[in-house]
C-alpha cells in the first residue's frame, strides 16, 4: 500500500499542470486528439473558490462510456479545456464537475441518480464530468476501479480517475462528494457544493440552463 | 472455498442464482420485504445497475430525519476485539450526503474535527473486509464516541461461498439458500472473487453494549449490504445460553445511505424467532435479506 502511495505522489509531484508525460497515461493517448495541450485555456485568476478559474488538468477516461466499451483499448485523455468553450461553438452551457469515491456511501448513492441526470438535461448543454479518486480501501483510484465504477451505474457521461488528487485542492480529499458548477465560456466555478446537495444544486442547474438557452 | 460463478448478465453486482438468468421469469419472493419493489437490478447499496433481468426486491425504505445539523468534533478510541488499539482499516464519519474519512492515530485514537452539516450523521467503524463493520449514530456539536470496539472477520480463505440449495456457515452464522436463491454481492468494495464469500463473526460483549439496543448477542456479516432473494432462514450459535424457547428479535443495522432496509446508522427490526428446542440455536425462519451488522434481543 505505501509503495503505491508513493508511486502516486511522485508521480503527482512530477506531472503537475498538463502536458505532461504521467506514467498512468499511454503515451499514445498524450498524442492524439487535443491531449493536454490548451494554449488558450484561461491562465488568469486560477483559484478554488466561487469565482476562480478552475486549473486545466488532464486525466484519464471515458468521454462516453455509454457508446465505447471501456477497456484498455477504449481509454482516452480527457482535460478540463476540452469543455472550454469560450465561443459557444461546442453546445456546452454548464459544466458540472463531480467527484467521486468507492469508500464513500453518499457517492454511490448519487451515481445511482447522475445517469438521469445527464440524460435529462444534457440535451439543454449540461455536461457532467465526474473523476473517480480513490477505491474502497483510500488507495489511488486505478482506471480498473474506473471501469468497475462505470459498469457499476451505467454511466452515461464523461468520467475519469483521478488518482493524482487534481482535484483535491477544491475541498479536502478526505471528503466526498464535491460538486461544483463551472461556466464554460469563462471556466469559472459559479457554484460549489460539498456533499450530495442534490435539493439545492439541480434547481439551480436547471434555471441557469433555463437562462442561458434564453439568451441565445 | 467453491468459486463462484458470475451471473453474465448482471452488469454490475456478482449473482449467483440457480439458474443464472436462465430463467427470468421465476419468482423472486422475499419474505422480509414484501413492502418492497423490485429493485431495477445491480446492487442493493446505490450502485443500481439498470439490466438486471433477475433482482431482489429492495426494502420497505426506513428514512431518517433529513435535516442536516452541524458536527463538531468526533473522538474516541477504536479497539479490536482483545481490546487492542487499531484502526480497524476505515473509520468514516458519514451523512447520507457526505463522507469524510477519519485519522486514526497507531494507538487507536480517533478525534476527527468534522466542522460539516451531515445529514443522519454517524460514526462507522470496520472496514467489512478485515473487520466487522459497525455504526453509531451521531449528533450535533462535539461527540466522545468512548471505546469503539469490533471484531476480527475470519481469513478469507475460510469464507463459505453462496451456493444456492446449501446451508453455508461461518462463525456461528447459518445461512440456509433456498435452491432459488439469488445473490446480489456489493463487486464495488468486495472486488476480488475471494473476498466475496461469505463470513461472520460474533461480537465481544462489550461490543454488543456499545451499541445500546439492550441487545443479548450481535455478529457482524461479510460481505456487507449483500442481498440474498429469497431471505435465507437464519441460525445462529447460542452462545449466550438462552433457554429454549425463549422468544427473540431480529435486528440489522442500516450502513446504506439509500436506507432501503433500515435507518442510516440505525437498527431496524426485521424479524422475529426463538431459541430451538434443544436450546442449541437462536432460530429465525423468516430470514435474513441483508447481510450486515445483526443483533439479537429477547422480545418484550
Amino acid at each position: 500500500m505505501f509503495a503505491r502511495f508513493a508511486a502516486a505522489g511522485l508521480a503527482a509531484s512530477l506531472t503537475l499542470g498538463c502536458g505532461s508525460n504521467a506514467p498512468e497515461v499511454p503515451e499514445e493517448l498524450l498524442a492524439s486528439g487535443p491531449g493536454c495541450a490548451a494554449p488558450d485555456y484561461p491562465a488568469d485568476g486560477v483559484g478554488t473558490e466561487t469565482g476562480d478559474v478552475v486549473k486545466n488538468a488532464c486525466f484519464v477516461g471515458y468521454r462516453a462510456p455509454d457508446r465505447v466499451a471501456p477497456s484498455a483499448a477504449h481509454r482516452e485523455t480527457i482535460a478540463f479545456s476540452d469543455y472550454y468553450d469560450p465561443a459557444g461553438t461546442k453546445g456546452v452551457s454548464l459544466l458540472l464537475l463531480n467527484t467521486a469515491a468507492i469508500w464513500c456511501s453518499a457517492c454511490v448513492a448519487e451515481h445511482g441518480n447522475l445517469p438521469a441526470r445527464a440524460t435529462e438535461l444534457g440535451p439543454q448543454g449540461l455536461v457532467i464530468l465526474s473523476s473517480l479518486f480513490e477505491d474502497g480501501q483510500k488507495h489511488p483510484a486505478s482506471v480498473d476501479d474506473l471501469e468497475r465504477w462505470i459498469a457499476n451505474f451505467h454511466t452515461n457521461f464523461p468520467m475519469v480517475a483521478d488518482p493524482y488528487l487534481y482535484l483535491g485542492p477544491y475541498a479536502s480529499t478526505a471528503l466526498a462528494p464535491l460538486n461544483m458548477v463551472v461556466d464554460p465560456r469563462t471556466m469559472k466555478i459559479l457554484r460549489k457544493y460539498v456533499g450530495d446537495q442534490g435539493s439545492v444544486m439541480w434547481p439551480y442547474i436547471e434555471s441557469e440552463l433555463k437562462a442561458r438557452s434564453a439568451a441565445r | 472455498m467453491t468459486r463462484l460463478l458470475p451471473c453474465l448478465v448482471c452488469a454490475s453486482s456478482l449473482v449467483v442464482a440457480a439458474a443464472c438468468a436462465s430463467d427470468p421469469a421465476s419468482p423472486v419472493t422475499n419474505d422480509a420485504g414484501a413492502a418492497g419493489e423490485p429493485a431495477s437490478g445491480g446492487s442493493s447499496n446505490g450502485g443500481k445497475a439498470g439490466s438486471t433481468p433477475v433482482s431482489c426486491p429492495t426494502g420497505p425504505g426506513q428514512k431518517t430525519d433529513a435535516t442536516p445539523v452541524l458536527v463538531g468534533l468526533v473522538s474516541g478510541q477504536v479497539v479490536d476485539e482483545q481490546g487492542e488499539p487499531t484502526s480497524a482499516g476505515l473509520v468514516q464519519v458519514c451523512g447520507k450526503d457526505i463522507c469524510i474519512n477519519a485519522r486514526v492515530g497507531d494507538n487507536g485514537q480517533l478525534a476527527e474535527s468534522v466542522a460539516q452539516e451531515l445529514n443522519a450523521p454517524a460514526c462507522k467503524f470496520g472496514d467489512g473486509l478485515t473487520w466487522g463493520k459497525l455504526a453509531l449514530p451521531i449528533a450535533a456539536g462535539d461527540n466522545e464516541l468512548g471505546t469503539l470496539m469490533t471484531a476480527r472477520l475470519p481469513d478469507f480463505a475460510d469464507a463459505a461461498a453462496f451456493t444456492p440449495g446449501t446451508s453455508i456457515t461461518s462463525g456461528g452464522v447459518t445461512l440456509e439458500l433456498a435452491a432459488s436463491a439469488h445473490v446480489e454481492v456489493d463487486t464495488l468494495t468486495y472486488e476480488e472473487e475471494a473476498q466475496q464469500g461469505f463470513r461472520a463473526v460474533q461480537l465481544p460483549e462489550q461490543a454488543v453494549t456499545q451499541l445500546n439496543q439492550d441487545f443479548v448477542a450481535g455478529w457482524a456479516l461479510s460481505p456487507v449490504e449483500t442481498v440474498i432473494c429469497p431471505s435465507p432462514a437464519l441460525s445462529l450459535k447460542n452462545t449466550t445460553k438462552l433457554a429454549p424457547g425463549t422468544p427473540l428479535e431480529l435486528f440489522i443495522l442500516g450502513v446504506d445511505v439509500l436506507e432501503a432496509w433500515a435507518p442510516y446508522g440505525g437498527w431496524q427490526k426485521i424479524g422475529e424467532g426463538q431459541v430451538s428446542d434443544d436450546g442449541a440455536a437462536l432460530e429465525f425462519p423468516d430470514g435474513l435479506p441483508l447481510l450486515t451488522a445483526i443483533g439479537i434481543r429477547e422480545k418484550r
